[in-house]
């Protein structure tokens, strides 16, 4: 689950960009190295992204579309136990899924087209993870 | 007679030792089993999992038209991430949200 938010100044005014994403996916981990209290994994994961674009502008009406994608990202992640059965680490994922969409108004009698479209960075993950 | 004593002394004896070393080799091999399951993976073959997303961000390209090319721009999306993951199995992790 994610949200993410920005802004687009143009010469007049702006456009407000809110993109929420839910993602279900399932994740291999292959475990490259451990120890007592210590832990690297390699992992990818894959599944689908429920993407929601929502476009604001000062003088149109908000313009919401959804679209379904693929989602691939390998990541590592280092951990180690902090308590018994409890690992806290961090993890960092490459997204390599991108998406591009487009919203329409009608402005003045004629289309305002306004085409997009999104790569992601590199994700810094705070990872706690406990046994049950 | 003395000397048959004497050899079914040794004999109950070599069993004895035999039987120790068998003892001190199982209980090696018992010790060295038990630091493997101690090893972290092992103890998460099922669990729970948090992760946030630190200060994520998207890069947005766009391109507008209104009755001739308005121009194109890019701009920073910045957000956060939420994961939450059931790990089912050893290695193999389950459905995240």
């Amino acid at each position: 689950m994610s949200e993410h938010n920005g802004k687009q100044t143009t010469s007049t005014s702006y456009y407000s960009i809110k993109v929420t994403e839910n993602t279900p996916y399932i994740r291999y981990d292959h475990s490259l190295y451990s120890n007592d209290n210590f832990l690297l994994e390699g992992q990818i994961a894959a599944g689908f992204n429920l993407i929601t674009v929502e476009i604001d502008h000062p003088q149109l009406s908000p313009n919401t579309s959804s679209s379904l994608g693929f989602m691939l990202e390998p990541s590592l992640f280092s951990g180690m136990e902090i308590q018994d059965e409890v690992l806290l680490g961090l993890g960092m994922s490459l997204p390599l899924d991108s998406f591009k969409g487009n919203a329409n108004w009608l402005y003045s009698g004629y289309t305002l087209n306004y085409n997009y479209e999104i790569t992601k960075s590199p994700i810094v993950f705070l990872i706690f993870r406990f046994s049950i | 007679m003395t000397n048959i004593n004497e050899e079914l002394k040794q004999y109950k004896n070599y069993e004895l030792w035999t039987l120790q070393d068998k003892k001190a080799d199982s209980a090696l091999t018992e010790q060295i089993t038990s630091i493997e399951s101690n090893k972290i993976p092992e103890k998460f073959t099922s669990g729970l999992e948090l992760d946030v997303g630190v200060d994520s961000k998207y890069k947005l390209s766009s391109n507008v038209t209104w009755l001739s090319n308005l121009g194109s721009d890019e701009v920073d999306l910045e957000g956060s991430d939420i994961r939450f993951v059931y790990i089912a199995d050893h290695e193999f992790h389950g459905v995240s949200v």
